[in-house]
């Protein structure tokens, strides 16, 4: 940051009166490097604040990937310690109705030693009842809550210890949703139809079912994957705390409302500013002439500067093409006239800037003030009236 | 000479002269009979009193010469059509009489 010297000094930086045609001082020059010298210091400064940026958006997008990483770990870890379960899953979308529960997902949770299984509802009424009538009937003691979110979900819970209960129980030809409970009122007629396939389908699922049964470490984790586990947590670990540091890093920056950036941009905006005043001061008297002078121009945009050190006049007519048409104009006035095209690198227009010498701008002005407004401008006049 | 009288003076000048230029003794000779007006001056004649003046300072450049003759006959061309025409009472058109102002009748 700047010592108060230089922030006073900036303060200074005003846009003071000209006298345009005043030669260019000594003190002029000592004024203009000192503020050079000062927007060198301010760009410095300004680059050493976008260093700073930069390095704290490379933390936030470093803290970012670290984010990436340990969510992919925790993947990996519950991919092991709740694998998803087929079995449970392929049983139960036969034996409920598909007009009112939708998808069926199911998982072991080693660590809990239960399995949880997540059933998509179709309607938000009756279905809790249903279900909780349906698999009382199995005699295992299952937890049903429900979550209403886009979807209402109910998440059934039990023991792993009574997992193969409840697959010998759902594998049973006589368990049947429908047959117990409430099937719909169109469908009585077919019922003894249906009851037939449905019991024709649980048993050739019976034999499909057997191969996707899980072996012995269905429940409990094997020793490698209490290692792959104990790895993936101590890596998570690592990252937490790099992830932490970042973090507060990062936030410390953001909670940063006053940096000085936008304070340095101003004092540099404010001192070119007003070192354009000192070398390029705008000739407001002139430009309201050459407005005066061209009144088909209304598009164009007339700007004159004068060059005190080069002891120029700086005139620009933007966008003007006419460059033929103002040439005549000022050579009418002044020797020595440069005049050439100039194109707006951005705006891809034409525009027309003039070089003339300082010393020529009151005849100039002059030449400028003689030239009758209009054809009428002297038949008002009351000597002539007389005449 | 009177206003009026210059402007007939002028215009006759411009007439025989056929001029399409200025140079630096017509100037000379435009602003001497302009001094010899004895009234007080009119809008046009000091206005072109002004600019002989001012082509004076320039030394006569031709380019400022040049650039200025246009608007001098012009003026006078309004001044004898909106001014000096009106004072008489004549029976030609104000388009007859610009064309003999002009030179073209």
């Amino acid at each position: 940051m700047f010592g108060t010297s230089l922030i006073t000094s900036i303060s200074s930086a005003e846009i003071k009166h000209i006298e345009i045609t005043q030669d260019w001082s000594a003190a002029d020059e000592e004024q203009l490097m000192q503020w050079n010298l000062q927007i060198a210091e301010l760009k410095k400064e300004l680059e050493k604040e976008d260093e700073i940026a930069s390095k704290d958006i490379d933390d936030i997008n470093k803290s970012m990937d670290i984010e990436r990483q340990i969510w992919e770990l925790e993947e990996e870890i519950t991919k092991i310690t709740c694998p998803k379960e087929a079995v449970i899953s392929s049983l139960l979308s036969k034996k409920l109705p598909r007009n009112m529960f939708g998808h069926i997902d199911s998982h072991i949770n080693k660590i809990k030693n239960k399995t949880i299984i997540n059933i998509t509802s179709m309607e938000d009424t009756s279905h809790k009842i249903r279900l909780n009538d349906f698999f009382a009937s199995s005699g295992i003691p299952i937890d049903i809550t429900t979550k209403v979110d886009n979807d209402i979900i109910d998440i059934l819970s039990f023991s792993n210890h009574r997992y193969k209960d409840l697959v010998s129980w759902l594998k049973n030809p006589s368990t049947q949703f429908i047959k117990k409970f409430y099937p719909p009122l169109k469908f009585w007629g077919m019922l003894p139809t249906l009851i037939k396939k449905d019991v024709e389908d649980d048993q050739s699922n019976l034999r499909e079912d057997d191969s996707k049964e899980h072996k012995d470490n269905l429940f409990a984790l094997t020793h490698s994957e209490h290692q792959i586990i104990a790895l993936f947590s101590e890596k998570i670990k690592d990252l937490e705390t790099q992830y932490n540091k970042l973090v507060d890093q990062t936030s410390s920056f953001l909670s940063k409302n006053d940096r000085p950036r936008a304070r340095l941009q101003q004092q540099i905006t404010q001192i070119q500013k007003a070192k354009k005043n000192l070398e390029l001061p705008e000739d407001k008297e002139m430009t309201k002439s050459l407005n005066a002078l061209f009144p088909q121009f209304h598009d164009t945009s007339i700007t004159v500067n004068i060059a005190r050190k080069e002891k120029k006049i700086l005139i620009s007519f933007f966008p003007c093409e006419d460059l033929e048409g103002i040439k005549k104009v000022f050579d009418a006035f002044c020797s020595d006239v440069t005049i050439k095209y100039k194109n707006h690198k951005s705006l891809h227009n034409k525009g027309v800037s003039l070089k003339i010498n300082l010393n020529q701008r009151e005849q100039l002005l002059h030449g400028i003030s003689l030239i009758p407004s209009s054809e009428v401008a002297f038949i008002d006049a009351p000597s002539m009236a007389k005449c | 000479m009177t206003n009026q009288l210059f402007c007939y003076w002028l215009q006759g000048y411009f007439e025989i002269s056929r001029t399409a230029t200025l140079n630096a003794k017509q100037a000379c000779l435009i602003e001497k009979k302009l001094r010899s007006i004895t009234e007080e001056l009119g809008s046009f004649t000091n206005w072109l009193l002004q600019v002989l003046e001012y082509l004076k300072r320039l030394q006569y450049r031709p380019e400022t010469m040049n650039f200025f003759l246009p608007f001098i006959k012009r003026s006078l061309s309004t001044i004898f059509l909106h001014v000096i025409d009106n004072s008489y009472n004549t029976e030609k058109s104000h388009a007859e009489l610009k064309a003999i102002h002009d030179g073209m009748a």
